[in-house]
């Protein structure tokens, strides 16, 4: 389907915000689910991309979809290129996303991983659910959405690689350091909710474990049709054999995945 | 008038020649948002094996220049499965359905269409030997001609199913084994299957992919498949369904032109769920522009 753009905007070096329009009618986008997006006619790029729900919500009943992207490819460059009025071929939403039933929720990001939070966010917002952030990143420019998570009333933390902004260090840590700090009855009500690259899922789950917390976590393999069609963004699990990202995920329960499979 | 889309192939017939090619929309359910499957000449489900299986460790694909690399590793939810749980909802839809099905060796490939035959709602059967033979230290079957043979033979004598060999490109001389299965007795052969490919990230110096060698398919491999279409119809009568890399109805007229009966939609699936419907529709309005009153009259119509 084709989405009009309503606003563009760009938020630091690479990343960029896209405003669309929601189809009315449309079943409502749930946190943590993503849109496969394609932005030129013809066979290169031959797949769509996988971009995640940043946020949605309704201005005097008409939906917005946000997307939150990082210059990475040729689509994504073209997406950085489009002015309001624009059409997106769009499909989806795909996937199963976070479940927001415990008494907290932590979210951890790496990066562009601070995409699903948004949403997230504004949903904790609503239904009263105490939030804390952790936001990731290479250096300043890499973390974002940190004021509009405040807003959503998110206590947030910032973690750089290069110390520009925050704890300069792991986002990892910072996370590990606040549930030490946790009696050991608060912990069972914490949630994680994580995403990010692979490595620092991994140790998400590691810290997760050892800290006898529950964490959901959204993986982004590659990825041709978002729909269980082309079984590429297998994901291996525990109990042996697979799962689709697309499909079964994007997010997971992080004791559900095999984290030492190739 | 609208111009006369119905195709045989053998004793199957057909409304349109446009079929969904196996591997490329599950078992042919996971379609239905996206058009009513039920107006498809067929739907090729998902190769299926006697027992599930797992497929391969990620990654199982890579995107390359119009086209991609796969070894998802023959996953499927075997036999059973689809025949509780995918094939009473099929027959519903009122959908012609092809079972692409392949064993490890020539028992399995004879109990699968033993078992399928005679099963209602499966309206033909496709082979896929381009896998390896377990008992013959993994040669592939759809490589030497004479495996192909006896493998082929096996099959037709476990049932009255019209049945399709989907063939391998990667042979010195596709009308060899393209031959032998015509032979042994296949009402068709569906051409082609994926050519072995190779990327390397060359910054890890790693495979792409898990499995390192992966299957090429999608618009890349278009001008080979349409050249084997054309080379086994100028030496075979057996009827032909023309598949690789068809991104639009074009594409789809080329492989009819060149000698195939019926085309298969594959990778374009995964980008445009859809677009059998636009693929349809553009070979129709090419008839009509062409004043041809049957889609039979274009088969093979290549002017050299």
């Amino acid at each position: 389907m084709l989405l009009s753009i309503r606003t563009a905007r760009r938020l630091t070096d690479d990343f960029h915000l896209l405003d669309l329009a929601w189809p009315a009618g449309m079943a409502e986008p749930l946190p943590g689910q993503f849109v496969m997006v394609r932005t030129r006619e013809g066979t290169d790029p031959l797949w769509r991309r996988p971009l995640g729900v940043h946020d949605f919500r309704r201005v005097r009943g008409a939906g917005i979809l946000s997307l939150l992207f990082q210059v990475v490819g040729p689509t994504t460059r073209d997406l950085s290129g489009l002015a309001p009025g624009a059409m997106l071929d769009l499909l989806g939403p795909h996937g199963r996303g976070y479940k927001l039933d415990a008494a907290e929720q932590w979210l951890v990001s790496g990066g562009r991983g601070v995409a699903p939070f948004l949403y997230v966010a504004r949903l904790l917002h609503r239904s009263g659910v105490p939030c804390r952030a952790f936001l990731g990143g290479r250096s300043s420019g890499h973390i974002l959405r940190e004021r509009e998570l405040a807003r959503l009333g998110c206590r947030v933390e910032v973690a750089t690689d290069d110390g520009s902004r925050g704890h300069r260090g792991l986002v990892t840590d910072l996370l590990d350091r606040a549930l030490a700090r946790l009696s050991e009855r608060r912990r069972t009500g914490v949630m994680l909710l994580a995403c990010g690259p692979h490595g620092m899922l991994k140790a998400v789950a590691g810290i997760a474990a050892a800290r006898g917390v529950a964490a959901q976590v959204s993986v982004d393999p590659l990825m041709a049709c978002g729909r269980g069609l082309c079984l590429g963004c297998s994901v291996p699990v525990r109990e042996g054999g697979y799962r689709l990202a697309c499909q079964h995920g994007p997010v997971f329960d992080a004791r559900e995945l095999s984290w030492d499979a190739p | 008038m609208t111009p006369d889309l119905k195709v045989r192939i053998g004793t199957l017939e057909l409304p349109n020649p446009v079929m969904l090619a196996s591997g490329t929309c599950g078992y042919g359910l996971e379609m239905m948002p996206h058009g009513d499957i039920a107006g498809l000449g067929a739907v090729v489900v998902k190769g299926l094996s006697l027992l599930p299986s797992k497929g391969n460790p990620p990654p199982r694909i890579v995107e390359t220049p119009s086209g991609m690399l796969n070894s998802i590793g023959l996953e499927n939810i075997g036999l059973d499965d689809f025949l509780v749980d995918k094939l009473p909802k099929l027959r519903r839809l009122g959908c012609r359905v092809i079972v692409n099905f392949y064993g490890g060796c020539r028992d399995d490939y004879r109990e699968l269409a033993a078992r399928l035959d005679g099963v209602e709602g499966v309206h033909a059967l496709e082979m896929n030997i381009s896998c390896p033979n377990v008992e013959r230290g993994g040669v592939l079957i759809g490589q030497e001609p004479e495996e192909v043979h006896k493998a082929v033979a096996a099959v037709r004598g476990a049932t009255r199913l019209p049945l399709l060999v989907k063939l391998t490109p990667n042979v010195t001389d596709i009308r060899l084994t393209a031959r032998a299965a015509a032979e042994a007795g296949a009402d068709a052969l569906t051409l082609i299957n994926t050519l072995q490919g190779m990327a390397i990230d060359v910054e890890t110096r790693r495979p792409a992919l898990a499995r390192i060698v992966g299957g090429l398919s999608g618009p890349a491999i278009r001008p080979v498949a349409v050249r084997m279409v054309w080379q086994v119809r100028q030496a075979l009568s057996i009827p032909i369904i023309g598949c690789g890399g068809i991104w639009t109805a074009r594409d789809a007229l080329e492989f009819l032109i060149a000698g195939a009966t019926a085309v298969q939609l594959g990778t374009v699936n995964f980008t445009h769920p859809d677009r059998w419907v636009d693929v349809l529709a553009g070979i129709e309005t090419y008839l009509v522009r062409h004043k041809l009153e049957r889609v039979t009259d274009l088969i093979g119509a290549l002017e050299t």
